[in-house]
């Protein structure tokens, strides 16, 4: 019986769709509703960690020939792909990162009921790759399981009002008023470019006023984009290595058509990936919605980027482009420097490389749009490939991909020494409560 | 029953914003409806009545009629506004 039960709650599948179990019938939803909407959130986890687990196999060839033919170690950059892996992989993990997902989402709510700051974050992949980034750290670093999650809940909570915060006075330039804010885990990474950007920038050239080509819009396609960067640097490892090197992975398949077909899988892989996803958190987003709605009067809801792309669609595709220039030079330098190449991050560039041209823009107008698209994929790669340095994801599951969230890298670096991160967290954190009360008091006055 | 999809690039952030807007103004207004998330890129071939999405997307949808772009997908009164709209002049309500 004992083990019955331990096996139930090591199993996030299980953790979560008890969380929604709870949410649903908190919000008195029909009994059927309520059966549903809890097994399609255990389903939702089980098709990500299937997922996640196609992105390894199909990169893993990638790795291996990349390091015998460049003499680097090369790895993919998706910050959903290391986390799936790690779930799937250790157990410790996996348990005590749904207890983090669900505690935190309570610390949000008391955090944003009791201090200044009113964000009630609502991006759930985001808090989901936060969830197992912080089990991970805590993890390494040796807490015991208890430890891991009450720590866990309290940062995950703090963390996910915190970077609301960091961003909003940029946002409120962007949308003109209070009542959304941005709920992502490439804050500090933007907000960082998008003030470089302003400080070379001219504010009286809008990026808005250009004309683009329409032919861009086909990379707000992600199957599309991911697969194109996927076959490009498939194909010249393949092509690098030569058909006998080749041989050794694709059991007589012809190279070039390997390659192909090992870019399918990976992007396959992502999709795969993508509808567990919105399968999990299709139940426990609106239940944490609905829970906040009625506890934390006046809050702002912190939302996924793509809330802001209406503002500025020109700086969007100015920031996606020039990312990824920023991306490649930053492969570049990594290799120099750090010995490993992460990949260009597609999904990275246009969503969050989209958002850093806007927040561009709106610091320091055309050129601030192009500067900060360039410094944040820039930033993104050179911080991948240093934190590839810090930590052996593959020891823990997740072999051939590294992170992409800039936030991500810097929790993982903070927190590398847990006390001293802990310390700066909780700073910035009371930094931030009374610049918010300061604005709000300057709001009312005025 | 009203079958509506709501679209974002990735089909798991925005989109779901979007969902339980749209589920709460439905509500308000009576109209019976099942609604999914999901991404642009592959909701190609899915059937439904009517789709709403973000203005970003506009020229992804050029050609269909069925199409509701919001501005805010938080702000449940433009969502009211304009789904009222499309389905008194549809005839759906």
């Amino acid at each position: 019986m004992l083990n019955f039960l331990i096996s139930l709650i090591e199993t996030p599948a299980i953790i979560l769709g008890l969380v929604a179990l709870v949410g649903l019938a908190l919000q008195k939803k029909t009994a059927s509703e309520i059966f549903s909407g809890t097994m399609k959130t255990s389903l939702g986890m089980i098709v990500l960690s299937a997922g996640s687990g196609i992105i390894v196999s199909e990169i893993t060839p990638f790795v291996s020939l990349f390091t015998e033919v460049f003499h680097l170690s090369g790895f993919a950059t998706s910050s959903e792909a290391v986390v799936g892996a790690m779930q799937s992989s250790v157990a410790v993990i996996a348990s005590t990162s749904a207890l983090i997902l669900a505690l935190g989402f309570l610390m949000n709510i008391i955090i944003a009921r009791l201090t200044p700051l009113k964000y009630i974050f609502l991006t759930g992949h985001m808090m989901w790759i936060l969830s197992v980034t912080l089990a991970f750290i805590l993890y390494i670093n040796g807490f015991s399981t208890v430890l891991i999650v009450v720590i866990g809940s309290l940062l995950q909570g703090v963390l996910m009002t915190v970077l609301p915060a960091i961003a909003q006075p940029i946002v409120r330039k962007i949308t003109g008023n209070n009542s959304i804010a941005m709920g992502h885990l490439t804050t500090l990474g933007t907000v960082t470019s998008a003030y470089i950007g302003g400080l070379v920038g001219d504010k009286s050239k809008d990026a808005e006023d250009i004309k683009l080509p329409e032919s861009l819009e086909f990379f707000k396609d992600t199957s599309m984009s991911v697969l194109i960067v996927m076959a490009i640097f498939y194909l010249i490892v393949v092509i690098a290595a030569g058909p006998e090197k080749v041989a050794a992975f694709s059991n007589g398949t012809n190279y070039v058509v390997f390659g192909i077909l090992k870019a399918m899988g990976f992007t396959g892989g992502v999709l795969i990936l993508l509808q567990g996803v919105r399968m999990f958190l299709g139940e426990l987003v609106p239940a944490f919605k609905g829970i906040s709605d009625k506890l934390v009067p006046g809050a702002i809801p912190a939302l996924d980027v793509p809330a802001l792309f209406g503002f500025a669609p020109n700086s969007l595709m100015i920031g996606f482009i020039f990312a990824v220039v920023g991306m490649i030079i930053g492969m570049f330098v990594c290799s120099a420097v750090f010995g490993d190449v992460p990949l260009v991050s597609i999904i990275g560039a246009f969503f969050t490389g989209g958002v850093a041209g806007i927040m561009g823009n709106a610091t320091g107008g055309r050129r601030g749009a192009i500067v900060s698209g360039l410094v944040y994929g820039f930033l993104l790669i050179f911080g991948s490939g240093f934190l590839y340095t810090l930590f052996d994801f593959a020891k823990y599951g997740a072999a051939g991909v590294g992170h992409d969230c800039i936030d991500v890298m810097v929790i993982l670096t903070l927190l590398k020494n847990p006390y001293v991160g802990i310390a700066i967290i909780a700073l910035v954190f009371v930094l931030l409560c009374w610049k918010e009360a300061k604005y709000k008091r300057s709001e009312s006055q005025a | 029953m009203l079958k509506i999809i709501t679209v974002c690039g990735l089909g798991v952030g925005s989109s779901l914003i979007m969902k339980m807007t749209v589920e709460n103004v439905m509500k308000q207004m009576g109209v019976k409806c099942n609604i999914e998330n999901w991404d642009v890129g592959t909701v190609k071939g899915k059937p439904y009545d009517m789709l709403v999405t973000t203005s970003g997307f506009k020229k992804n949808f050029a050609d269909q009629d069925n199409v509701i772009y919001l501005n805010n997908i938080v702000d449940t009164n433009e969502a009211k506004a304009k789904l009222e709209d499309y389905l008194k002049k549809n005839n759906l309500i």
